[in-house]
């Protein structure tokens, strides 16, 4: 074996390198995973008192109606852009362990009717893509700005109807909303925190979860006004069921209804981050997505996983390959995106086909699927 | 300044070069190494206190990019970029320099169509110089895993890049 050829080369690679001071951005990020530690411990410590005090922290499900889109312009919107390759559909080479492989020849076509919202752009600016069929367009772009606040944070709403983003330079901002055509920009706080794997997280369509300080508050996107929130990690995509911890137990409620689980992580990959937490909850309560905690760049949207909260066990998804991504619809329809398509699960977790995702969306962030 | 913040100043300002490199050759990316190296060095940071009495910080340091690497989010990133060659750094590298600059473009672009472990024991054995112990240690796997996973990594390598496979002659390597 002559190996010393591959050495030197390697070598000469890795001088294409250009070296760059990191002290600063390394001790922002670790500031950062100290908040976040922080923040976990502290709604934890808030759920413990509120359960000696007799204080329910449980979430009732939103009543409040659609809140009026603002009608006035401040984000640069623009022209539809031409679309990408048409979403297609194709032969799934993977298994189904539920054996319901007819259910994918009888689907219906097109096998997604809602909108996919997606987070491209470049070094300088940002693009909100919303993608229905065949057809991308993109509907709102922004400017990157100097520091990772926008990129971090910018999520768009379940309905699709809403944009929010925090407005900063370093691990805190201004906390903005606007339609997602861009119109309508508004502040609705300040000092809200823009670092983290989910810095914002939904309640519905018309409330957000923020972290200002070391605690978690819901801000009204209605009203602009905000309330404490317990140790909630992630609602349905309509609001109703929500799952966190209550009394350090792993919870999913409805307000009503209360459901203790379990879920340990795969440990070969636990000893890297700093923890997981839901990610997303479905329709009935029953199922939770996880991701993980204490990642970087921040912006890690992924879920990894399915849990049923029933039996705490891990859900077998009937597709071959990593998952990047699992979202659940209002329609109860479950979205798992692959490396390059989408899956579209039943809510039993049956195929009902696939999507295979143009070559451009594909490096994009899956923000959100309006059905 | 602290005393532990000067230290924690100079590991990375002396270290961070050494580090950007083994970084590069897993990520492929000028920034996605240093997104690397910065995650890892936080999470140095966040430990410095008991990591500097013992004189290792570097060691937790790689270890922990190692680890970022292979079961991390760029595992997403680094395989959908295969092919997509960066613009060679301007150095003012002289055409003599161009058959070195294909073999560069050529092993990175190579490098990228390995899965992420594989390109990680390669950069272990043959660029950090780490012994298969050595490298089963800092992954956290068998040596025989090395073994194997170095065994795939060159079988691949050859497959992918045929060319490299003429100028390495390579084979299975034991150390």
């Amino acid at each position: 074996m002559n190996d010393s050829r591959l050495r030197l080369d390697m070598a000469d690679l890795a001088d294409q390198v250009n070296p760059v001071d990191l002290r600063d951005r390394a001790l922002r990020t670790s500031r950062r995973l100290g908040i976040q530690r922080a923040v976990a411990t502290s709604a934890a410590a808030l759920v413990v008192l509120a359960g000696a005090a007799g204080i329910a922290f449980a979430v009732r499900p939103d009543g409040q109606g659609q809140a009026p889109i603002p009608g006035d312009s401040a984000v640069v919107t623009s022209a539809p852009v031409e679309p990408t390759h048409p979403a297609s559909t194709g032969p799934s080479g993977s298994t189904d362990p539920t054996g319901s492989g007819s259910a994918a020849a009888n689907a219906p076509q097109p096998v997604l009717t809602g909108t996919r919202w997606y987070l491209g752009g470049n070094d300088t600016e940002l693009a909100i893509h919303a993608v229905r069929g065949d057809k991308d367009n993109v509907t709102a772009r922004f400017a990157r700005g100097s520091g990772g606040c926008v990129y971090n944070t910018i999520t768009v709403s379940p309905d699709g109807k809403r944009l929010a983003w925090v407005d900063g330079a370093d691990s805190e901002g201004t906390l903005m909303t606007a339609a997602t055509d861009g119109s309508g920009k508004r502040t609705l706080d300040t000092g809200v925190l823009c670092l983290g794997a989910k810095a914002l997280v939904w309640k519905g369509s018309d409330q957000l979860m923020v972290t200002k300080g070391s605690s978690q508050r819901i801000v009204n996107l209605v009203t602009g006004g905000s309330s404490a929130s317990g140790d909630i990690q992630a609602w349905s995509t309509d609001g109703v069921w929500s799952a966190g911890k209550i009394n350090d137990k792993l919870t999913v409620t409805n307000g009503r209804d209360r459901r203790y689980y379990q879920y340990t992580p795969p440990q070969a990959q636990a000893t890297n981050y700093d923890g997981w937490a839901a990610r997303g909850v479905s329709m009935d309560g029953r199922y939770v997505t996880v991701g993980w905690l204490g990642t970087d760049p921040s912006r890690k949207d992924e879920a990894f996983a399915v849990v049923d909260t029933t039996t705490s066990k891990t859900v077998q998804l009937p597709v071959a390959g990593g998952v990047q991504t699992v979202l659940f619809a209002a329609d109860g329809t479950v979205l798992v995106r692959q490396t390059n398509r989408i899956v579209v699960l039943d809510a039993q977790f049956r195929k009902l086909g696939e999507l295979a995702e143009p070559k451009g969306l594909q490096g994009m962030s899956l923000l959100a699927y309006a059905a | 300044m602290e005393p532990l913040v000067s230290e924690f100043d100079s590991f990375v300002r002396s270290r961070s070069a050494a580090l950007l490199r083994s970084a590069y050759l897993l990520t492929g990316d000028q920034h996605l190494a240093e997104d690397l190296v910065q995650s890892a060095l936080a999470r140095t940071h966040r430990s410095w206190n008991r990591l500097h009495d013992r004189g290792n910080a570097e060691a937790y340091t790689r270890k922990i990019m190692y680890h970022l690497q292979v079961s991390w989010w760029r595992r997403r990133v680094a395989e959908s970029m295969p092919g997509d060659l960066p613009e060679p750094r301007r150095d003012g590298t002289s055409v003599d320099h161009a058959d070195q600059t294909t073999v560069r473009m050529t092993l990175r672009a190579a490098l990228l169509k390995l899965s992420v472990k594989q390109r990680a024991v390669l950069v272990l054995r043959f660029f950090e110089d780490c012994t298969e112990a050595e490298a089963a240690e800092l992954l956290g796997v068998t040596v025989g895993t090395i073994k194997s996973q170095t065994s795939k990594a060159l079988a691949k390598l050859r497959t992918v890049a045929p060319e490299l496979a003429e100028l390495y002659l390579l084979e299975g390597v034991s150390r």
